[in-house]
């Protein structure tokens, strides 16, 4: 467990911390909540910095979007009136998802929970279908879209600082589906996101989990129900478009084939359950 | 390393290797309560309170807690006010050897100086993470329950 940990530094400002990661490259590395870092056995690592004591630890408003810094605890997500109201229950329910234990949710944070995300994490495929984006600091700051993001690991040396989300309007409706196994593990999650307008499905986002790397969007499913009116029909048959388009990962817990043949059992229940937003608005 | 924290409402100043957690700096410094269970975040069995939150002190390390607000057992043992909610815990250990005791009643501690009416839903999302390796009945959730509420205001 971090064997050759010597040194450890609380830096007071971005620019402190970015100054230590640069000179020290290699042997340095952020820890935030350091639920993952800690008991890693990581011998290379001799120095950390602390970055929650910088002021990243936030959840506003700003301009149409949602700011979430990068050190904010996953736990914050679920109890946040703020993020409710703009952008529904998406992204707390996914924080929650994210470990069963309150114990890991109150320390791990948002950053560390996307840098080090999986095939399987529930709050990345959450904000692909919000089109969140990260803000990275170093060097220049720059803002990469979600769905690039850890697929290039574009981090560079560099410090995940915010995410940002556009506020969903009014008539934008989003929800999750996971199948979670008995031991509380999540096997596979879908996440979608659409706007009714004119009784029709606008500006659909559909995205799953289990695919390699991270999880994915469901081009076939979002171009099927593109326009098409608001009906269960409609959801079904485009769900059905997510065997095709998903190719999942086999691991201790579920098959390739399993995740295949469920994409479209998660892909429906939660384009349905947007659909009953949408009827309980009217 | 240095590094300087308050535990149980006592200014500390410690000498330890920067990659030591803080439930062994924890426990080299007398707080036995704080259990080695699993070290691996999977058990509760570690909880203790930093700045009034539940966490698991074994994937901690002691140098994240710098400047922080420890809160171990002992800090709550004196404490009469507790004393239905501890024996509610208690009483599901019972015969058996008690090690989670410490880390649930941490967790529990924490929920209600946040929420000091909680729901049942609330007590179990809390109570999430910890185990108890010698029973294997679900935790009563309706007695703590009604600890709370008996104590209510006494908090
Ligand atoms: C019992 C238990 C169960 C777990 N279950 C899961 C699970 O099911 N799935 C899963 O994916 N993880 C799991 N984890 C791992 C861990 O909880 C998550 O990955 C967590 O969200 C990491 O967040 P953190 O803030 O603790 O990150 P840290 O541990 O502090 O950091 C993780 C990595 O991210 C880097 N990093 C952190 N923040 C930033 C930033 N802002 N900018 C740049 N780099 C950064 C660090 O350098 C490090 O490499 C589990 C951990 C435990 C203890
Ligand atoms: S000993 Fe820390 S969680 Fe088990
Ligand atoms: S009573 Fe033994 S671990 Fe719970």
């Amino acid at each position: 467990m971090l064997s050759n940990l010597k040194g450890y530094y609380h830096p007071k400002s971005i620019a402190e911390a970015l100054a230590l990661l640069e000179k020290n490259s290699g042997s340095i590395l952020v820890i935030a909540g350091g639920t993952k870092l800690v008991q890693s056995q990581n011998d290379i690592v001799q120095e950390l910095v602390d970055i929650t004591t910088l002021p990243l630890n936030y959840i506003k408003k700003s301009n149409g979007t949602i700011r979430i810094g990068a050190v904010t605890p996953l736990q914050s997500l679920g109890g946040s009136p703020l993020l409710l109201d703009s952008v529904g229950h998406i992204l707390a329910d996914a924080a929650l998802l994210s470990n069963h234990s309150q114990m890991i949710r109150n320390v791990s944070t948002v950053g560390g929970e996307l840098v080090s995300s999986g095939p399987l994490s529930v709050l990345y495929c959450a904000l692909l279908v919000l089109q969140g984006q990260v803000r990275i600091a170093g060097g220049e700051e720059f803002a990469l879209p979600m769905n690039i993001f850890l697929n290039k690991k574009g981090l560079g040396g560099g410090l995940l600082v915010e995410t940002v989300i556009p506020q969903l309007n009014e008539q934008t409706y989003s929800a999750l589906a996971p199948i979670i196994n008995n031991r509380g593990q999540i096997i596979i999650c879908a996440c979608a996101r659409l706007t009714a307008k004119n009784g029709s499905c606008k500006d659909v986002k559909v995205a799953i989990t289990g695919c390699p790397k991270v999880p994915q969007r469901l081009d076939g499913v979002e171009k099927q129900l593109e326009g098409q009116v608001m009906t269960e029909a409609h959801m079904s048959l485009a769900a059905e478009e997510a065997y095709e388009g998903c190719h999942p990962i086999s691991d201790d817990l579920a098959s390739e084939e399993y995740r295949k043949e469920v994409s479209r059992v998660v892909v429906k229940k939660a384009l349905l359950s947007c659909l009953e937003q949408a009827e309980d608005d009217l | 390393m240095k590094i300087s924290l308050t535990i149980n409402n006592k200014l500390t100043n410690i000498e330890t290797p920067a990659n030591r957690t803080l439930s062994d700096v924890l426990r080299t410094h007398g707080y036995w309560s704080v259990k080695h269970g699993c070290q691996t975040g999977n058990c509760g069995n570690c909880v203790v309170l930093v700045n009034g939150r539940a966490v698991n002190s074994c994937i901690m390390l002691a140098a994240q807690a710098e400047g922080k607000s420890v809160e171990t057992f002992e800090h709550c043992e004196s404490v009469s006010e507790l004393q239905q909610l501890k024996v509610a815990i208690m009483d599901f250990a019972d015969m058996e050897c008690g090690y989670c005791v410490a880390g649930m009643f941490l967790s529990l501690k924490a929920l209600i100086d946040k929420i000091p009416d909680p729901t049942e839903e609330e007590i179990v999302d809390a109570l999430a993470g910890h185990v108890c390796r010698c029973v294997k009945e679900a935790l009563p959730v309706d007695r703590i329950l009604e600890a709370i509420r008996t104590s209510r205001g006494k908090f």
